[in-house]
């Protein structure tokens, strides 16, 4: 399509010094952030989107684009060491990664998360640079029946998550809808469950949801169930041994189908705006563990469990740049923010971006494989610092996060209203963990709540009470087919395994 | 109406080649200022804040926060900026169609008037049109509503406020012709509807420039009161004899009560920021169309224009 000379031309661009150096930057800022509980890399793009226009176009773009790759994989971190995800797209990833570092295994927990997140990351940016022009098509094909059935799929995916109790599941998803319900209803944005607060209006602030219920939540159990005795958070000896500390190359190649369909559903879901990487990666890891010849042993430190999520959630997002940069469609907030960053550099994401820009778009995708260099080799240095600070008293570590907690809700939300909802929610985390309710559920049900409700309100006015009309929409009508062929699987396949010890992904891990 | 634009706009260039060097003398922010944003983050309103805040940090050494706070199309974002204290330290950036219409359809819910406010001044109106597929069987208004009759099925609209809906329900209504609203949140999402085949119009308040740029869209009207710098031979809603039309402003605000030397030292930066060569150079690259600061008083007197409009939109749909 482009002659050679632009691409090459491009990717030289990529590789100076100062790129370099904003890339390195941007990748250890992203890991940090995305580590500590409660900031994320979202809201530090919308921060540092100010600070890169007295940067030229590529280094400003590729510092965000760090930025949000290395929040990825930092993540994953606290989710495998203390088990309160710093990103709700690593929520997941605590489901084995936790159990696997409390075995006394945190370095080889954390070191499968960066090497299955790397490799997600860069297969979904191949996907990208090479065949993204065709890819775009996917966006187009999703309209709003599609998407409706894609939700409807990915639920039915995602209740093999469900646990022991069925009813249990769906009063969890059944609380996660209905929060995602509150505020400006999608058609007449006519005000609903907002008892008078006009700060509801908005609807519930999502960071504060996902961080009251995932990471303070679980802080307030810990710190609840502590003992007289001050220890650390993660006891492993410093001198274990060597393949205790390292994933080992039959490791990772034994995991290569694992991340392989992480990938490819982190890519698809990713090329399809509006779904995001929380879904992906629980998706991915449902399917591990379906397809896995031992799931029982899913939730109590099978890498497998760690590479499937990890895989998924960083092939969403080199494959949400898919519709970003061709359509000009944010797959997510972060996507979002960068578009706007793009504008702002002069940058028109759309049909005709190719054309007029091919060699900056090619310099961008060579930042993008610089920055999933950087992220491997940053996360392998970060990893020893992490094993550092995880050694100190709990005590330390619980009261700092949750200091960070604060402050990341009051950071991104902007009010003290948003960190009174986080504690409320972390309440209502506590209770529901308590009580063998799916925290997880529930935030799926309202991360995905008002799209499936707006989807579903422009698929209810095209279809206007005649369903011939989905007689047109063969992707829509394969899709239930799928989700309802996966729920009656998922049944069957739930019966065996049922005297099997099958914890709750998120119940109290000790 | 759109004399005083035009007036105004001249004054404003006039006004901002004079103001610039004399920025602010009187008042200086006690920390730093909060531009809220009345949509999410990425759509055009979003960019213009971000454009605007860091020209006007330049321009005078304020600090100026971005904040999004989408709903309701800038509800939820005025219900905030009204209860917060009239120091200067607040300040939003909306949209006056879907503003205006919430009050006046629903004002018992809403819990501001136009009138809590202090205005300070306007960027740009947004141009809106009524856009199809290239290859749809209708160029124009009279040939989509031949059509539509021909046909017999109803026709599938995109739009993502409620004036859009009104206006093409009042079209259907006096064509005679059945049209299904399927309501969307930005103009991104209403073009990747349009390009899916999933609707037959869209509304494009400039999402749909770099499409029609690209020979995959064609524009059926204009939807304001006047046609479009991109695309001059396309002539608006009026001209083809149907008369409605909206021009959507993108307005900045404060809540009621600012100091006098704080409401001139700030519409003094967002007039210099508007027409900075940064802002005049975007808006010309992305919109096609130039910066319009309207200052603070006929921003004011806009907003109950804006009023005045939307009543006569809603009588002719009842």
């Amino acid at each position: 399509m482009f002659d050679i000379a632009t691409i090459l031309a491009g990717l030289g661009d990529a590789i100076t010094p100062v790129n370099i150096l904003f890339v390195v930057l941007g990748v250890a800022v992203g890991q940090f952030v995305g580590a500590v509980p409660g900031i994320g890399p979202v809201i530090t793009i919308a921060l540092a989107i100010p600070f890169t226009f007295a940067l030229s176009p590529l280094s400003g773009i590729a510092f965000l684009v760090g930025i949000n790759k290395g929040g990825l994989v930092g993540g994953a971190i606290p989710a495998i060491l203390i088990n309160t995800p710093g990103t709700p797209d690593a929520a997941a990833t605590a489901l084995d990664g936790h159990p696997l570092a409390r075995k006394g295994k945190p370095l080889k927990a954390a070191k499968m998360a960066l090497y299955s997140s790397v490799t997600g990351d860069t297969f979904s940016d191949i996907v990208l640079i090479t065949v993204s022009p065709p890819l775009a098509v996917i966006a187009l094909m999703m309209g709003p029946i599609e998407i409706v059935c894609l939700l409807i799929f990915a639920f039915a995916v995602i209740a093999g998550l469900i646990g022991k109790s069925l009813a249990k599941g769906i009063v969890a998803a059944a609380l996660g809808l209905l929060c995602a319900a509150i505020g400006l209803d999608p058609e007449h944005s006519s005000p609903r469950f907002i008892f008078g607060v006009p700060d509801l209006f908005d609807g519930l602030p999502i960071a504060s949801v996902a961080i009251g219920m995932l990471a303070a939540a679980e802080i307030f159990r810990r710190l609840a169930a502590r003992r007289k005795k001050i220890t650390a958070a993660i006891v492993f000896d410093p001198n274990q041994p060597r393949e205790d500390r390292r994933v080992s190359w039959p490791e990772y190649w034994g995991c290569r189908f694992t991340i392989a369909r992480g990938a490819v559903i982190g890519t698809l879901l990713g090329a399809a705006p509006g779904i995001g990487s929380t879904a992906a990666s629980f998706m991915s890891y449902a399917s591990a563990k379906q397809t896995s010849r031992e799931p029982e042993t899913f939730g109590k430190g099978n890498i497998h469990g760690i590479a499937a999520t990890e895989s998924a959630n960083s092939a969403v997002m080199g494959a949400n740049m898919i519709p970003m940069l061709t359509l000009g469609i944010p797959g997510s907030v972060s996507a979002a923010l960068i578009i706007g960053a793009l504008i702002i550099h002069g940058i028109q994401p759309g049909p005709l971006l190719f054309e007029q820009q091919a060699r900056l778009i090619y310099g961008l995708f060579g930042a993008m494989i610089m920055a999933n260099f950087c992220n491997f080799w940053i996360g392998l240095i970060g990893l020893r610092l992490w094993a550092f600070v995880i050694r100190a008293p709990e005590s330390a570590i619980f009261s700092s996060a949750i200091a960070l907690c604060i402050v990341g809700v009051y950071l991104s939300t902007g009010t003290l209203f948003g960190v009174a909802v986080m504690l409320v929610f972390a309440a209502i985390g506590y209770a529901m963990t308590s009580l063998g309710y799916s925290v997880v559920i529930f935030i799926i049900a309202f991360f995905l709540g008002n799209r499936f409700e707006l989807s579903l309100n422009q698929s209810l006015t095209l279809i206007d009470g005649d369903f011939s009309v989905m007689l047109d929409h063969p992707v829509a009508i394969a899709l239930l087919v799928l989700a309802v062929l996966t729920a009656w699987w998922l049944t069957r396949k739930r019966k065996p395994a049922h005297d099997a010890p099958d914890r709750a992904p998120d119940r109290p891990s000790d | 109406m759109r004399k005083l634009t035009r007036i105004a706009a001249s004054a404003a260039v006039l006004a901002a080649l004079a103001a610039a060097p004399a920025q602010a003398a009187g008042w200086k922010p006690s920390g730093p200022i909060t531009l809220s944003v009345a949509f999410g983050a990425g759509g055009i309103t979003d960019t213009l804040a971000r454009l605007l805040a860091d020209q006007m940090e330049k321009d005078t050494g304020w600090n100026i926060v971005v904040k999004n706070r989408p709903g309701g199309g800038g509800v939820a974002m005025l219900s905030g900026l009204s209860r917060a204290k009239p120091d200067g330290l607040n300040i939003g950036i909306a949209v006056n169609m879907p503003i205006v219409m919430q009050l006046i359809v629903r004002p018992a819910k809403i819990p501001f008037r136009i009138k809590d406010f202090d205005y300070l001044g306007t960027v740009v109106w947004a141009q809106l049109a009524i856009v199809a597929l290239k290859d749809a069987p209708y160029s124009d208004m009279k040939g989509l509503i031949a059509y539509a009759k021909k046909s017999g099925k109803p026709l599938t609209v995109a739009h993502d406020t409620k004036p859009q809906a009104m206006i093409m329900n009042a079209i259907a209504r006096s064509a005679g012709i059945k049209a299904k609203m399927v309501p969307h949140k930005s103009g991104a999402e209403q073009m990747q509807s349009l390009l899916g085949g999933h609707v037959d119009l869209a509304f494009g308040g400039g999402a749909h420039i770099p499409y029609y740029k690209a020979g995959k869209i064609t524009v059926i009207a204009s939807v304001n009161q006047r046609r479009h710098g991109y695309a001059p031979d396309m002539r608006t809603l009026i001209e083809q004899g149907m008369n409605y039309y909206v021009d959507p402003f993108f307005y900045i605000s404060a809540p009621k009560g600012l100091k006098p030397e704080a409401r001139t030292a700030l519409s003094n930066a967002v007039k210099a920021a508007v027409n900075s060569e940064k802002m005049t150079k975007f808006l010309a690259n992305t919109m096609k169309t130039a910066p319009t600061d309207l200052g603070p008083a006929d921003t004011e007197k806009m907003m109950y224009g804006t009023r005045k409009t939307i009543k006569i939109l809603l009588e002719s749909t009842k």
